[in-house]
């Protein structure tokens, strides 16, 4: 069993390596505030992705209760977040215009004082299929999820996560109420870092994504939830390359380590699913409505 | 009970790992890649004329990654005169642009590695100043387009592709010489299009 599991956890992992290493190649090539707008795409689905699948249900019991789940996602890339306004900060380049994020299709070039502006193109991303897993117990009807990924190395490359939540189930305070409500809270964090030997290869991707959320269900039959939440959330990530400058028009930052940090787009999500329980196997189905639309759906031990 | 907890799992991790395959979530990527050349035209004059050779191999972006590259082409290309440029025979490190340089033609000619000839065209001005503040994009024929993408599209069997560029000025009028000094930059813009990890 322990076999079965880290093969799993290891696709997981091995998709989102080969995936971020990738991205490395436009970002080399940007001065650091261009970069930082290139990636922020990157740095919204990590919110989107991290701040899902947290629950299937507001009800948390008084006895001590386990449940392992593994969760698949899948986000649509809006048209908004493929294209970005240029800001070269050269004299004589203009900041206007669009370029592709790396969500998006070509990038753009401009010709200055300097000669060629070039930005770099996307990979088209309209859809990122995903998967998460994380473990639970609770007790007293407060919940601690935990999520832990160790950090591994594969192709020069080294990335790793962690997460963690707390979840209470507020519904003794409210017995009026008809349905379940809860409070949760959610912290993940995910690294990559190139480990090879080329230093102008070098690129640390550090994402940490909060959210605070109040959810609700009701189960009938013992068997069918409904269940919907309203939750509060943003990312940031931390992003540090090597920059090689191409165009040949930074020449005070060029071949240097540069740093910049960004924002993801995630401010509020809304979610709506149902789930069947068929002890002690969950399965679970939600829609979410926040920046990158995202089904999630999951199946989990619960015991 | 076993047995199906056992083949629900293998069911799931089949599933997950054939649609993380099978879903190309990435699609190829394009990276423009720009190829800068100065070329120092430096002489007495009535004519200088200056060759500079540059290679695709002299970008790390395409040597390091060109087992995934699936095709170059070309997008742009434009002259540009620099106020000074470094010197291929030093002392000393820089030479400067002669003041007020100025003649009958600036001619702006590149050749390919296999001796063909990629374009040549005399610039719409003959004032070497009237181009550093304003590059001159060089329209490329269709003709010419295509020859040189056929070309490019040799990297899969010949890596090391490379041009030859010639900065000529002809019948210098004007400038703070001899001798004279032309300092200039062709630069090439690629499209380099890299298969989907």
């Amino acid at each position: 069993m322990k076999k079965k599991i880290f093969l799993f956890l290891f696709i997981l992992s091995f998709q989102f390596n080969t995936s971020f290493g990738q991205v490395g190649l436009g970002i080399f090539g940007l001065a650091p505030d261009d970069a930082g707008n290139y990636s922020q795409p990157m740095a919204t689905f990590l919110g989107t992705y991290f701040n899902s699948g947290a629950y299937y249900s507001a009800d948390l019991p008084e006895a001590f209760q386990f449940k392992f789940s593994i969760i698949g996602m899948y986000t649509f890339v809006p048209d908004g977040q493929t294209t970005f306004t240029p800001n070269p900060e050269v004299s004589g380049y203009n900041s206007t215009g669009s370029t592709a994020t790396f969500v998006g299709g070509n990038g753009s070039y401009q010709i200055g004082p300097g000669g060629f502006l070039a930005y770099p193109g996307g990979f088209n991303v309209s859809s990122v299929p995903s998967g998460i897993y994380q473990a639970a117990g609770s007790i007293y009807g407060t919940e601690l999820m935990l999520r832990y990924f160790p950090t591994i190395t594969f192709s020069d490359v080294k990335s790793g996560f962690w997460g963690i939540g707390l979840k209470h189930d507020f519904s003794q305070l409210l017995p009026s109420l008809p349905f379940n409500i809860a409070l949760q809270i959610l912290y993940n964090s995910f690294s990559l870092d190139y480990v090879g030997d080329d230093p102008t290869s070098y690129i640390n991707i550090e994402s940490k994504n909060f959210a605070v959320n109040v959810q609700g269900s009701k189960t009938f039959s013992e068997m069918f939830i409904i269940y919907g939440g309203l939750q509060y959330e943003n990312s940031s990530m931390d992003l540090s390359y090597y920059f090689r400058d191409p165009n040949e028009l930074y020449p005070s930052i060029a071949n240097t380590v540069q740093d910049t940090s960004v924002d993801g787009d995630n401010v509020f999500r809304f979610t709506a699913g149902g789930a069947i329980q068929l002890m002690p196997v969950v399965f679970n189905l939600d829609f979410n409505i926040t920046s990158m639309f995202t089904i999630t759906g999951g199946i989990s031990l619960q015991i | 009970m076993k047995k199906i907890y056992n083949y629900g799992f293998l069911i799931l991790t089949t599933i997950v790992a054939l649609s993380f395959q099978s879903c190309d979530i990435l699609e190829n990527y394009f990276l423009n890649l720009p190829l800068k050349q100065s070329i120092v035209s430096t002489g007495n004059g009535p004519k200088i004329s200056e060759i500079e050779t540059f290679c695709l191999s002299d970008y790390d972006a395409y040597s390091d990654n060109i087992n995934e590259i699936d095709s170059v082409t070309y997008l742009a290309v434009l002259y540009r005169t620099l106020t000074a440029a470094e010197n291929s025979n030093p002392p000393p490190d820089s030479v400067y642009l002669t003041p007020g340089l100025a003649g009958q033609n600036i001619n702006v000619t590149v050749v390919d590695g296999d001796g063909n000839l990629v374009f040549s065209r005399n610039l719409p001005s003959a004032v070497a100043a009237d181009y550093i503040d304003t590059p001159y994009e060089i329209e490329l024929t269709t003709s010419e387009i295509i020859l040189l993408n056929d070309y490019l599209a040799q990297y899969k069997v010949d890596s090391n592709l490379c041009f030859t560029a010639t900065l000529t000025m002809d019948n210098i009028s004007a400038g703070q010489g001899p001798p004279y000094t032309l300092t200039g930059q062709v630069e090439l813009l690629l499209s380099l299009e890299f298969l989907a990890p």
